[in-house]
């Protein structure tokens, strides 16, 4: 503890002393970008970076899609009432690494912002976060409502609705895990999921 | 440990050269289109260059804000006033809890700590965890460019390393192939692994909450898997409120890669309730740097990596060619006011165009920095005599009209007349792949002298001929 | 108005005819510029070199020779750009800093005049220069999202004949960098003919530019591979000069 309190007084004192010149905080940005159809925007942004958005206007419309698209006979884990399903034990989603062989996580994401495809997720008791990394699909349900415009937008909800990150996380996920690490050349599914589906409930 | 020589080797593959300059334009254009279709864009770089220049006027009280409330929440700052001293807390957090397996996602602040060595004498297994850099380290390299760590690399090379170190089967070489293969691989360390160690983005004095953009999900793997998480922070990285983040996040992808955003940009607030979180808060000159009046905007810099790929000289001679932990424009910045001596040479590994200073999300200034930084290394004596010599006797010239007159007709005189194996030898180093200028029989002032009515010519001062 | 004409120093040893082309472009305009004998440098290859001390004299010569002067006219984007944003270091502020114009801002902005030679018919590549371009805004960069008018462009573009190609990188640097030019030879050269293969694949015949010093590496680089491109000042296609090529027409590559 001892060095560690020397060196924030050391460096803290150098910062004051050291101090630039003052400048005052800007103001907020004046203008910043909306779209005529902020919907279609956020889904062609989620195609644009490797994911896929789908308009349901019920839960058994998203879970039929589902139960096509991917195997229940794999291990499933679902916090969106009537889509899809959780056939693994209780246990599991509290165990980070037994969430390793998961195949498809459907969860509900809080928010959705046009200009980039992202969705503000937060950490839930039900489960642990690496649920969100660990699975080969995940799954993301919005509601249509809660599609803003812009990240300055998705900030202000964030506030407004006390959407902060729980039990330590949220992040915005926007599309599956890629890389273009090697040669630039585009890889969806990284070390991350290898997809990304949403549903937008409208 | 000089660039232009460095450099030198690099064209000499003039194919592997062009096709790096290629592979990075490639990059600054994604970035072009990325910026096209925010009308706001120029807006959005000055605001940010405010933020962050407003927070390092007034870096100690957000300092204190920051780890208040961080450490309200459960986490445990630390302070490390170099790299020596973060290598020790991070060695000794692992060592306290008997741990010797640590992932780690991409930070270039513990690439500049050389943390990676220092742990592995000690007995720990680090595995890069960020697929570029755990390919350059597999290979024992440093990363070439601050994003994009291999991007020096061409696919053959990856899946000869794959080859190498991976059990892949000799020749495999499709990006997919090899990235699935790292996939496995990764996913195995990150099973295993007792901690993880991440960079940080963005720190948020108001929560003393941490922000990490990451497309490949490493960090949070890394992250969300053992419990314990250390975080290596520069003090730098620090802005006001989470509500600044809707301008750096707007920022940070398009600029570095052309995405309007990466695939995770994480929220760590505290710790996990069954893990711990350890932030190290690291000077290492930092602090140093704040003092100049000419230089401490290079510490606005949030890394995004823009000014290397418009850099038509880094494009050109690849990031090794700097021998710094930070290549290109910023690099040039960071490396001399770290090192005068060993990175001399950097600022003048630059031609002064200008596009990296248009193309910093902070709006840095960075091509006037090197240029200063110019003048201070010829001040320390750091730019080489003959150099700074053949200056000062250029400008006893150029002072003296007549003097300037009489050399100029002697150079002109000579061109004309000598032999081209002795004007064009091998001391003349523009001559080696470039033509001369034509000699002209007059100069201007010459031909002027020889004009009639030349009332309004040559006033003041001195005769010309 | 009293206009003064700064002639740079390897414009006035090794390409004089851009001074006399600029000349006759003023006096077209009814303009009779003093021409002092000094200065004969702006003093930027010694400032970039990080010698400022042997710059200033220079600096000083200048703002003294041109104190008179309601306008300095120079037909050099960088040296302009270093006596407008650079000299502050050397001289402080002065009020003919601020009144010294690169040739194409001078028409455009003082004279809002667009001089008029009889044709151009050439295919022309317009290599702008990154002093003119970013320091003194003489037009858009490619980088920016920020859309000013092109100066160089519009002056030419109402030539007869005149016909701009397409470049693939508009405004990447041409390597020269002054001292960069020797100190960093090999990635110099090739940023050189980068550009030049660019304006050859684009198509053009002439390489057009309001900066000798970017113009001398181009063409110094183009005659050694002996490459039909041709490379002429602004001042000279603005003064109604035509083109000279060499015979031989190949393909440029920095091997």
């Amino acid at each position: 503890m001892n060095p560690s309190t020397n060196a924030k007084a050391k460096i803290l004192a150098a910062a004051r002393k050291n101090a630039p010149a003052d400048m005052a905080l800007p103001d907020r940005l004046a203008t910043a970008i909306r779209y005529d159809n902020p919907l279609e925007q956020f889904s062609s942004m989620l195609a644009a970076i490797g994911g896929e958005a789908v308009v349901v206007h019920s839960p058994d419309e998203a879970d039929r899609i589902v139960r096509g698209r991917y195997d229940s006979a794999l291990p499933w884990s679902s916090f969106v009432d009537g889509i899809g399903e959780t056939n693994i034990a209780a246990a599991q989603l509290h165990d980070p690494h037994s969430l390793a062989g998961l195949d498809v996580a459907i969860l509900p994401g809080h928010l959705a912002v046009a200009e980039n495809g992202a969705i503000w997720i937060t950490q839930s008791d039900d489960y642990a976060r690496a649920i969100y990394f660990l699975c080969e699909h995940l799954v993301l349900v919005i509601s249509a409502d809660d599609i803003v415009h812009n990240m300055h937008e998705g900030y202000d909800q964030i506030a407004e609705r006390a959407l902060y990150p729980h039990q330590g996380f949220a992040a915005w996920v926007a599309g599956p895990s890629k890389t273009a690490d090697i040669e630039q050349s585009l890889v969806i599914g990284a070390q991350g999921p290898r997809s990304l589906l949403v549903f937008i409930v409208a | 440990m000089n660039h232009a020589t460095a450099a030198k080797k690099f064209v000499t593959n003039y194919e592997r050269a062009h096709w790096h300059d290629a592979s990075l334009w490639f990059v600054r254009s994604k970035r072009d289109k990325a910026t096209e279709v925010i009308p706001e864009w120029e807006q959005l770089r000055e605001t940010a260059s405010q933020i962050k220049r407003h927070t390092l006027a007034h870096l100690t009280d957000y300092l204190e804000q920051f780890t208040r409330e961080a450490e309200s929440r459960g986490v445990v700052v630390h302070w490390a006033v170099d790299a020596k001293e973060h290598n020790e807390i991070v060695a000794e957090l692992l060592a306290e809890r008997g741990m010797t397996r640590l992932v780690k996602s991409k930070s270039m602040l513990t690439e500049e700590c050389h943390l990676n060595d220092f742990l592995t004498e000690r007995g720990v297994e680090v595995i890069d965890t960020d697929l570029g850099e755990r390919i350059v380290q597999l290979r024992r390299e440093t990363p070439s460019h601050i994003v994009l760590p291999a991007i020096h690399l061409k696919r053959q090379d990856v899946g000869q390393t794959f080859h190498e170190y991976l059990d892949a089967p000799p020749g495999l070489d499709s990006p997919d192939e090899l990235t699935e293969l790292a996939r496995h691989h990764l996913r195995e360390k990150l099973l295993a692994a007792e901690a993880g160690l991440t960079g940080v983005n963005f720190g948020i004095a108001e929560t003393g909450g941490i922000v990490i953009c990451t497309n490949e999900g490493n960090a949070d793997l890394g992250t969300a898997l053992p419990k314990l998480h250390i975080a290596s922070m520069g003090i730098e990285k620090l802005i006001p409120k989470t509500e600044h983040l809707s301008v750096f996040l707007r920022l940070l992808a398009r600029s570095a890669t052309g995405q309007p955003i990466t695939s995770y940009s994480s929220h760590f607030q505290g710790p996990r309730p069954d893990g711990e979180l350890h932030i190290i808060l690291v000077d290492n000159g930092r602090t140093n740097l704040m003092a100049s009046t000419e230089f401490h905007r290079a510490l606005n810099c949030i890394r995004c990596g823009a000014c290397l790929n418009t850099c038509p000289v880094y494009r050109r001679s690849g990031g090794h060619s700097y021998h710094a932990t930070v290549a290109g424009p910023i690099g040039s910045v960071l490396g001399p006011a770290q090192d005068p001596k060993q990175h001399h040479s950097l600022p003048f590994a630059c031609t002064l165009c200008g596009s990296c200073t248009d193309v910093c999300p902070v709006k840095i200034p960075l091509h006037h920095q090197l240029l200063a930084f110019r003048s201070q290394l010829a001040e320390q004596k750091l730019v080489s005599a003959p150099k700074r010599w053949g200056m000062s006797v250029a400008s006893t010239i150029m002072r003296r009209p007549w003097l300037f007159a009489l050399t100029g007709r002697m150079a002109r005189f000579s061109l004309r007349w000598l032999p081209r194996f002795i004007t064009h030898s091998w001391p003349n180093t523009w001559a080696q792949k470039r033509e001369l200028p034509d000699a002209p029989k007059q100069s201007f002032r010459g031909w002027l002298a020889d004009r009639p009515n030349d009332d309004n010519r040559n006033v003041d001062n001195g005769k010309q001929k | 108005m009293r206009v003064g004409l700064f002639v740079p120093c390897y414009i006035d040893q090794f390409y004089p005819d851009v001074a006399i082309a600029t000349l006759e472009l003023l006096e077209a305009q009814g303009i009779s510029p003093i021409i002092p004998s000094a200065p004969t440098c702006c003093g930027q290859p010694m400032a970039n070199t990080g010698c400022v001390s042997a710059a200033k004299p220079l600096a000083e010569q200048f703002v003294a020779a041109f104190a008179d002067c309601d306008y300095v006219v120079c037909p050099s984007g960088s040296c302009t750009a270093m006596i407008r944003h650079h000299y502050g270091n050397l001289v402080g502020d002065n009020a003919v800093r601020e009144r010294t114009f690169e040739l194409c801002e001078f028409f455009v902005d003082v004279l809002k005049a667009t001089p008029m030679p009889a044709a151009f018919n050439y295919k022309v590549g317009l290599h702008q220069s990154c002093h003119g371009l970013r320091e003194l805004g003489l037009g858009s960069p490619s980088e920016l999202r920020r859309t000013t008018p092109n100066k160089v462009h519009n002056l030419l573009a109402d030539i007869p004949g005149i016909d701009f190609v397409e470049l693939s990188r508009p405004d990447e640097c041409c390597g020269f960098g002054g001292t960069f030019a020797v100190a960093e030879e090999a990635v110099s050269v090739m940023m050189g003919c980068d550009r030049l293969d660019d304006h050859i694949a684009a198509g053009a015949e002439v390489m057009v530019s309001a900066d000798m010093s970017c113009l001398m590496h181009l063409d110094g680089l183009a005659r050694r591979q002996q490459c039909r491109l041709a490379t002429m000042h602004v001042a000279q296609v603005l003064a109604g000069r035509q083109p000279r090529f060499r015979t031989t027409q190949l393909e440029v590559t920095a091997k």
